[in-house]
């Protein structure tokens, strides 16, 4: 196979994974207004669960992590998104039920950062700095399938996920259980006086948002067979960020639209760039930059993001009306 | 002795060393329409906050239907059927008028996570009935060709409405009106009190913070004086004009005072 096409079809699983990563913020941050400042973590919890389930015991390798129970990807997988929901629902019960959005947010980086160092410093949990590695491909134990043809094979099979996580989302923001999101993130003292318990639904999108994100994690460990500190710094959580925002919040398609015009588009655009010699890490700070950069532009001249939040409009008939004004 | 169906009970509160509430106590009667009077800063506005519990209430008891619901938290009391509505219209601004009126009613089953996600269909059934009721009543309050507007586009005298036709929507057996005329046009008002009438005869019972003593005049069975967080007087208008205390603290205190100056 032609190296470009090689390129491009890892290029889509990335799109694919940060999708979904988008998609599951949307769902706390656009939709129920959850600054979660420290959703990377949860990408992250998601991606080392599945790695150590599915990866065989570590004394085989030259590697430290708990567990390794060669279990099939797609059970350590739905694992590793109910371990993030409720690493989700601990952090949240305890941020979300007194605090306002931003002690909760300073509380979520701390957080965030504490699990970082906790991770990346203790050797034995999951091999410390050095990241998980060696974690097979799905199913390519009787797909046995070369490289380049399993690459393929994992196009399509992420992208069944998408497709299916994408459909769960618009379940949700279409619903009235996602119209009672939106309620609390625009008044929560308003939706709590109309009976509405704001701390449980609150819960349920970070729940709903972390498994989300630890699916994405799932999935980008099976794909590239590691992870280590590295990969997942807290300020990633901004590039997700920053897709959403200039995508458009609360919008399903905007969040499409970010993950493919950021973390993708731009993050691989950028890669490209000649780089300095004398500091070869300029180039990746000079990107957090222009990201930031382009944060505040959006915020500044386009609030609410390339593809604003669709307004609902019933589509159903309308009854006629007595004394009203009925509009034609 | 008439049904109350909202009884507060040696209620205090302090805000630090602030006492804003002082040992209140009176009833509502069921199906009334009683009026909380006094000056500013007599603690009418954090007696509703008591009440609905966006203030936690830690001195004293306040019984709704025949349950405690001091200590309890806001949406528990909201599910219990009090409804309260805002000084300053708190309206839900990004989403539509429609949508205002659909969040707020009671017992969605399209709300539980399982249906959510798996049985979309009950949710659009039971929109579908909303929306129909919503409409109804967007109509009776003269909203309803703003139905698809945003919220936070409306005028103010609209947004006041919309507060109203929002708290009928919740299916409340008491509404808690903080100042529902305040600030709108005369028209408005007698719209508005002509609302709440009709509220009234329908079964719900009222409780409304109000300055516009013509519109209590009118509507009100019942009117409560409260001052420095006290109640000083009850009784129906026409008597407490006659009642020196309350005269002094409220009705001709502005007054005698302006004619002093």
């Amino acid at each position: 196979m032609d190296q470009l096409g090689y390129y491009l079809a890892t290029l889509v699983v990335y799109f694919f994974v940060y999708n979904i990563l988008v998609w599951g913020l949307n769902i706390q941050f656009g939709v129920a207004g959850i600054l979660d400042f420290t959703y990377i973590t949860f990408f992250a919890i998601g991606a080392y669960t599945a790695g150590v389930l599915t990866n065989g015991p570590a004394a085989a390798t030259n590697q430290h992590y708990i567990l390794g129970l060669n279990w099939p990807f797609l059970v350590a997988m739905c694992v590793a998104a109910g371990v993030s929901a409720l690493a989700g629902l601990a952090l949240g019960g305890v941020a979300l039920r007194r605090l306002r959005s931003d002690y909760l947010a300073i509380v979520m980086v701390s957080v965030g950062t504490i699990v970082f160092d906790l991770i990346a410093n203790n050797p034995n949990l999951f091999n410390g700095n050095d990241g998980l590695g060696g974690v097979p491909s799905p199913f390519n134990d009787f797909l046995q399938l070369d490289p380049n043809t399993y690459l393929y094979f994992f196009v399509v099979f992420s992208g069944v996920i998408m497709v299916a996580l994408g459909l769960l989302a618009h379940r949700l923001t279409s619903s009235p259980l996602g119209r009672s999101m939106r309620a609390i993130r625009e008044d929560l003292e308003v939706a709590e006086a109309f009976g509405k318990n704001s701390t449980r639904i609150r819960l349920i999108a970070m729940m709903i948002g972390c498994a989300y994100a630890a699916i994405g994690g799932a999935l980008l460990i099976a794909f590239i067979s590691a992870i280590s500190p590295s990969g997942w710094l807290p300020p990633e959580t901004f590039v997700i960020f920053a897709a959403l925002l200039i995508g458009g919040r609360a919008n399903n398609l905007g969040a499409v639209v970010g993950a493919l015009l950021i973390p993708v588009v731009f993050v691989e655009a950028t890669r490209f760039l000649p780089k300095w010699p004398s500091n070869p890490e300029l180039g990746a700070a000079l990107r957090n930059i222009a990201i930031g950069g382009l944060i505040i532009a959006t915020l500044w001249f386009r609030p609410q993001g390339l593809l604003p939040e669709r307004r609902w409009r019933w589509k159903g008939p309308l009854p006629a009306m007595t004394h009203g004004s009925p509009d034609a | 002795m008439p049904d109350s169906i909202l009884a507060i009970d040696h209620v205090t509160h302090f805000f630090g060393g602030l006492k804003a509430v002082d040992d209140c106590s009176f009833t509502v009667d069921r199906g009334s329409i009683t009026a909380l009077i006094g000056p500013n800063g007599a603690g009418k506005t954090t007696l509703v906050n008591l009440v609905s519990g966006a203030l936690g209430c830690r001195s004293g008891s306040i019984v709704f239907d025949r349950h405690t619901i001091s200590g309890r938290p806001s949406y528990q009391i909201a599910q219990r059927g009090l409804i309260r509505s805002f000084q300053i219209s708190r309206e839900l601004g990004s989403l539509t008028v429609l949508e205002n009126l659909l969040v707020v009613v009671p017992d969605q089953r399209g709300e539980s996570l399982f249906n959510t996600f798996f049985r979309p269909r009950v949710g659009r059934e039971e929109t579908r009935i909303n929306v129909a009721n919503a409409l109804g009543v967007l109509d009776t309050f003269s909203l309803y060709s703003q139905r698809d507007e945003y919220a936070r586009n409306l005028s103010g005298g609209q947004k006041r409405l919309l507060e109203l036709a929002r708290a009928v929507m919740a299916r409340p057996k008491l509404l808690l009106l903080d100042e529902p005329m305040a600030s709108i046009n005369p028209a408005l008002v007698s719209q508005i009190s002509l609302h709440l009438r009709e509220l009234r005869d329908r079964g719900i019972s009222l409780l409304m913070v109000e300055h516009n003593l013509e519109a209590v005049d009118e509507l009100c069975d019942d009117v409560v004086v409260m001052a420095e967080g006290r109640v000083l007087a009850r009784g129906r208008l026409a008597d407490l004009r006659k009642n020196k205390q309350v005269v002094r603290a409220y009705l001709g205190g502005t007054l005698a005072s302006s004619a002093a100056g």
